[in-house]
């Protein structure tokens, strides 16, 4: 393969990431605990806009809905699972089991709803050249969005009160409830923003691939890698890690196939980076060690 | 229909040695691994290609749980020192590699097509097959229920509950916390080695997809149901999982329900999950109380 396409291929794989991953490191840092049923988040939108790209709606017009059914989506199962098991003082593990239940049911749901069978989108089979690597329409789509998404968080970090009181509440929530900040409200805006992108994500992962009900769940785990690798909370970092890892994953099947290693073997990198990062690095490549913290 | 609750049975006693040995590590010493399902695979695997070979059944089993014991403690060696949810997840990671170890390296495992034609022993000296892997899977069942019950209750299982109430405290003690962690990952993970080697002879069919993640979260919904730490407990909570799947299944086939049994069946869980957690986080056997005496 030619060095633009890989390069192409990588930029298209990170963008993705970055997506997947905002709500994951977000609701990690701020409510401390790992969400599983982020898969579902993902293959929620994405089954949502198969129904009306069904009945005739332009995948791309079924972006904002996907966004809002996966927004509402983490509203229901923050306020209907996670806030009652942290008001009835469940700690870190038990929201993460909770979470994979929350998973298992709604994955098992679409799965009944729409079987388990592997669905398409009808998309326009449109591809361009750009600097001599061949792109579809939705890979374009994809990059648009990874940037305008890497913007857009940018500057509501920085530029807007509720992306400051995000900062606040994820580097202390005790203080930021303090000083007179809705944690409440910050908390629910985090699953709407993080949950609703991870909806885009998994519509456009479905569109440059195919649909099922294990979509989400196949890229949760490097997902993980990436919110790991760049530190939990640390949007820069998970944007940062977003890349690295893609550039991992795609060069590293070049180096298996070079070492006669079977390339069913590529999902296996990430899995990979996950455990050494876990091992060596928790705090990840740009994040800081939690307040009393124990290695 | 007698055969159906046999078999029923069977299952019961295979997932229940799999929940007893994750409750050796999750309930007793808080040791959150999400990848019981590699020991299991393991296991399972190691007895089925030395039966293959050739090797009789007593040493095939015992090479699966050793071989998974000594895998548990591969893991547990760099792992148990990490923060829980961290040891959570690149435990499930790790259960990922092992499952795609098994697809892909096609000369030892015969990739996703699986080993068929595991033999079983004492296939054609006994005359109703069913009835004597029921009493062979509940001696093991019921032998590793009373070691973990007795080991629980003794020194050994006094100093794994202190580490999971506060690991600086028994740290302060003078024990040696690490190795008292890694030697109960290594234990937990051989046994579930000998669950699935149970397993593999028991269906003489073994692949890949019997190894997927969702096994590692069944057995985790035995021991949140049945009480974390409670020996007792793990036994009632693979009941009560494995009844539930056997029940969508009857459901499926007696009702006009038009609900794929496998997905009421998972729907069911994570709801028992959730339900547990919220409002019986002891679940239905509460561990019970340490008596000095």
């Amino acid at each position: 393969m030619e060095m633009a396409q890989i390069l192409m291929n990588i930029l298209i794989t990170g963008s993705l990431y970055v997506l997947m991953a905002v709500g994951v490191t977000m609701v990690y840092r701020i409510l401390r605990f790992a969400n599983f049923a982020h898969a579902e988040l993902i293959t929620l939108g994405a089954y949502v806009a198969y129904s009306l790209n069904r009945a005739g709606m332009s995948i791309y017009l079924t972006l904002p809905l996907a966004f809002a059914a996966s927004g509402a989506l983490g509203v229901a199962l923050e306020r209907g699972v996670f806030r009652p098991l942290r008001e009835r003082g469940g700690d870190a593990i038990a929201l993460m089991i909770a979470s994979i239940g929350a998973g298992m049911v709604v994955r098992h749901v679409l799965q009944q709803v729409y079987s388990a069978k592997v669905l398409t989108y009808s998309t326009p089979l449109v591809s361009y050249q750009v600097l001599g690597a061949r792109v579809s329409q939705v890979q374009v789509v994809i990059l648009l969005l990874g940037v305008a998404s890497i913007v857009a968080f940018h500057l509501l970090l920085t530029r807007t009160r509720m992306g400051k009181a995000m900062r606040a509440t994820s580097d202390n929530p005790e203080l930021a409830r303090a000083s007179g900040i809705p944690v409440r409200r910050v908390v629910l805006a985090t699953w709407v923003l993080g949950g609703g992108i991870a909806g885009v994500a998994g519509v456009l992962r479905a569109a440059d691939t195919r649909l099922v009900p294990t979509l989400g769940w196949e890229v949760l785990l490097p997902v993980f890698a990436v919110v790991l690798l760049g530190g939990i909370g640390s949007f820069y970092g998970a944007v940062a890690a977003a890349y690295l890892l893609a550039a991992a994953e795609n060069l590293g099947v070049l180096l298996l196939g070079a070492l006669g290693m079977s390339t069913g073997y590529r999902y296996a990198i990430s899995f990979v980076i996950l455990i050494l990062v876990l091992l060596f690095r928790p705090y990840g490549i740009a994040g800081q060690r939690l307040g009393g913290e124990r290695e | 229909m007698l055969a159906y609750a046999v078999d029923a049975l069977i299952f019961i006693n295979i997932y229940a040695i799999l929940a007893l040995s994750l409750n050796l590590e999750a309930g007793t010493a808080r040791l959150m691994n999400f990848g019981k399902v590699a020991f299991f695979a393991i296991g399972a695997y190691t007895s089925a290609l030395l039966s293959l070979a050739g090797y009789p059944f007593p040493i095939t089993l015992a090479a699966g749980a050793l071989l998974a014991g000594v895998a548990g403690l591969g893991v547990a060696l760099p792992a148990v020192r990490l923060r829980e949810d961290y040891l959570a997840i690149a435990s499930i990671a790790f259960g990922e590699i092992i499952r795609l170890i098994l697809l892909n390296e096609r000369w030892l495992t015969n990739g996703p097509v699986g080993l068929r034609g595991i033999p079983q022993p004492l296939r054609d000296a006994v005359p109703d097959y069913q009835l004597f892997y029921l009493a062979l899977t509940t001696v093991f069942m019921v032998g590793t229920a009373t070691v973990l019950h007795l080991l629980t209750w003794s020194p050994f299982g006094r100093v794994l509950r202190a580490i999971r109430e506060d690991e600086l405290v028994a740290q302060a003690l003078g024990k040696h916390t690490f190795g008292f962690k890694a030697r109960a990952f290594a234990l937990g993970s051989g046994i579930a080695g000998l669950a699935g080697a149970l397993f593999a002879h028991y269906l003489s069919f073994i692949s890949p997809d019997m190894f997927m993640p969702t096994v590692t979260f069944a057995v985790w919904t035995m021991i949140v149901v049945g009480g974390r730490g409670s020996v007792p407990g793990a036994v009632a909570g693979a009941g009560v999982v494995v009844l539930l799947e056997r029940g969508t299944r009857v459901l499926k086939d007696y009702t006009s329900l038009g609900v794929e049994p496998s997905n009421l069946r998972m729907v069911l869980l994570g709801l028992l999950l959730i339900l547990f957690l919220l409002y019986r986080p002891q679940g239905v056997i509460r561990e019970g109380k340490y008596e000095v005496d």
